[in-house]
């Protein structure tokens, strides 16, 4: 799987090349305005706000790009090299996911906390307290000063990469499923989408329906999420038709 | 390695690619898939390799199912140009020599010094000539049981088609199977030793060779005109 | 080598082989290629490459060594026999091709002196 997610990872290193570029280039904007800080300008705001933005819109991106790769490797000729190694289809799927759960922290996360760190120096620079970054997020400011950090962080990490893997097997489920059904027709990604909100909606009655509580759900979320791995190997490995 | 179909068959909405196809590839033979496009030849290539599904009949390697793990053991090599745009030659070699333990890469770098390459060419520029005799290299480094090269030579120079069938030769092996499919049956005529012929998905005509030329006195050229040639009576022989 | 369409490949080799025999461009004695050689020096395929000594040896213009290889007769008889057999095709074919163009067998040694 470490193999398939290299090459994964190369494939799209031009995309991740261009979040590196913008990275570089707003965090040495922004050093460069911070030697010419003045309290009464808020210009400096701007490449922070940039970064933070950024991390979103890079976030974005790398989801719609892990679901736009998965299907083109399902449909043309980009997914013969792919899927012609002795890889069984739930380790190719799973270095995906993989690819999309790390880049998406790495460059996502990556902008985002690097903009919040920004702002703290830009307070420490200022002699100021921490009231701009209050704004923000405070709980998250709280958590930044208080000892169970690290805790708190890698249980966000888990649940995000458990949130990532059901939301992407649930995508990729849907993607094999239209492409089964339909054979590379025409609408094949509005199909997709179709069945995608109604597994979604299915899966959150299904949840409803057993009335279960806060833990409970999470772990629903995960086994349907398991389920949709599930299927989609079985389609793909069945079922592909490149 | 022996790999057998057993009427196997792929169907569309529209149409049947292949046909109730029973064929055994046996090792040490050099097989010819011919008939015109549209007949199947690719899609059978494509079940074999695993790149697409059979819907129904068997496709059996030494006798189990074809799982992905056949995949280590089988070579093919499709018309399209299917390597990742970021990659040169050396990427493709590292490709290959990642993932199919069965790869050579010492011949990898003869092969590409015969055929003319070097390693630090871009695959998007590759002319389509170039792009083939790539495909070619990396597949015959593999010391695959089962080697699928479909139509190899097209829109390619004469030369460059005698280097290849040349090379494909010089990689024959008791131990392996190659099936070449082609349009360029003349050329084909003397690498092979047994032609198999494709007509609307199935396998028509399964023959050796030179028994075509002792028993019928015909050439697989000739033959090839008899079963595609307009207004020809059609035999269905095994 | 040009191969023609309606003669097994192997026998066309054969037919090669025996010509440079015949010529002196293979010695009685030599050691020819192994069919695998064969099989590349001719652009054919091995198992077609393959038959190639089989006849051969039964033909007796050749003879395998285990372990050694295949060599070229060295019974002049053998190639004696060969010899006259290819010179009675090439008069034979000769002679039938007059007689097409409306000669008779017995102008041919007039047209024979001719030409000289």
């Amino acid at each position: 799987m470490l193999t398939t997610l290299k090459y994964e990872f190369m494939k799209n290193r031009i995309l991740y090349a261009i979040f590196l570029g913008a990275l570089a280039i707003l965090e040495v904007v922004y050093l460069a305005m911070v030697p010419f800080y003045s309290a009464d300008s808020n210009r400096i705001y701007i490449p922070i706000y940039l970064l933070i933005l950024a991390g979103v819109f890079a976030f974005f991106m790398i989801f719609f790009n892990g679901i736009s790769m998965f299907s083109r490797d399902l449909k043309s000729k980009s997914g013969y090299l792919v899927y012609m190694t002795p890889v069984p289809v739930p380790s190719i799927l799973g270095a995906k996911i993989l690819l999309v759960f790390l880049s998406s922290i790495i460059f996502g996360l990556g902008f985002f906390a690097l903009g919040l760190a920004d702002l703290e120096l830009l307070s420490v620079v200022a002699h100021r307290s921490d009231e701009s970054l209050r704004f923000i997020l405070p709980d998250l400011i709280k958590v930044l000063h208080s000892d169970h950090m690290v805790l708190f962080f890698l249980k966000k990490l888990v649940h995000y990469a458990l949130s990532i893997f059901s939301l992407l097997s649930t995508v990729y489920f849907s993607i094999a499923l239209s492409n089964t059904l339909l054979r590379g027709k025409k609408f094949g990604g509005v199909i997709s989408f179709v069945i995608f909100i109604s597994l979604t909606l299915l899966f959150g009655f299904i949840s409803n329906a057993l009335r279960v509580n806060h833990m409970c759900q999470n772990l629903m979320e995960i086994f349907f999420g398991l389920l949709c791995f599930i299927g989609t190997s079985y389609l793909v490995a069945k079922k592909i038709d490149l | 390695m022996s790999v057998t179909c057993t009427n196997l068959t792929k169907r569309y909405f529209t149409k049947t690619a292949v046909d109730q196809v029973s064929m055994t590839f046996e090792p040490g033979h050099i097989y010819a898939l011919l008939g015109p496009n549209g007949n199947g030849k690719s899609t059978l290539m494509k079940l074999l390799s695993g790149l697409t599904s059979r819907t129904s009949g068997e496709i059996t390697v030494d006798g189990h199912p074809l799982s992905y793990r056949d995949k280590a053991n089988i070579a093919f090599a499709p018309t399209e140009s299917i390597f990742f745009d970021y990659m040169k030659i050396r990427d493709v070699g590292r490709y290959y020599q990642d993932y199919f333990r069965d790869f050579d890469p010492s011949c990898f770098q003869r092969l590409l010094v015969e055929l003319e390459l070097t390693p630090d060419m871009k695959v998007r520029t590759l002319s389509s000539g170039m792009l083939a005799k790539l495909k070619i290299a990396a597949t015959l480094s593999r010391k695959a049981s089962l080697i699928l090269l479909d139509e190899p030579l097209n829109g390619i120079d004469l030369l460059t088609r005698e280097s290849i069938l040349h090379t494909i030769i010089a990689h024959a092996d008791p131990s392996r199977a190659m099936v070449i499919s082609s349009h360029m049956v003349e050329e084909l005529e003397a690498t092979v030793d047994t032609a198999l012929f494709m007509k609307e998905g199935r396998l028509i005509l399964s023959t050796d060779v030179e028994t075509l030329r002792e028993k019928e006195g015909l050439s697989l050229v000739d033959k090839y005109r008899q079963i595609y040639g307009h207004g020809e009576l059609l035999k269905e022989a095994m | 080598m040009d191969f023609k369409s309606n003669v097994p490949i192997y026998l066309q080799v054969i037919a090669d082989l025996k010509a440079r025999m015949l010529k002196g461009e293979i010695r009685p004695g030599d050691k020819l290629p192994s069919s695998r050689e064969l099989a590349v020096t001719y652009e054919i395929n091995p198992n077609t490459a393959a038959r190639i000594y089989t006849e051969m040896e039964r033909q007796g213009l050749s003879y395998t060594r285990r372990g050694i290889g295949t060599f070229a007769t060295e019974d002049p008889s053998v190639l004696e026999y060969h010899r006259n057999l290819e010179l009675k095709r090439i008069i034979g074919e000769f002679i039938s091709e007059l007689e097409s163009l409306g000669c008779r067998i017995e102008d041919i040694p007039g047209l024979i002196e001719e030409y000289k």
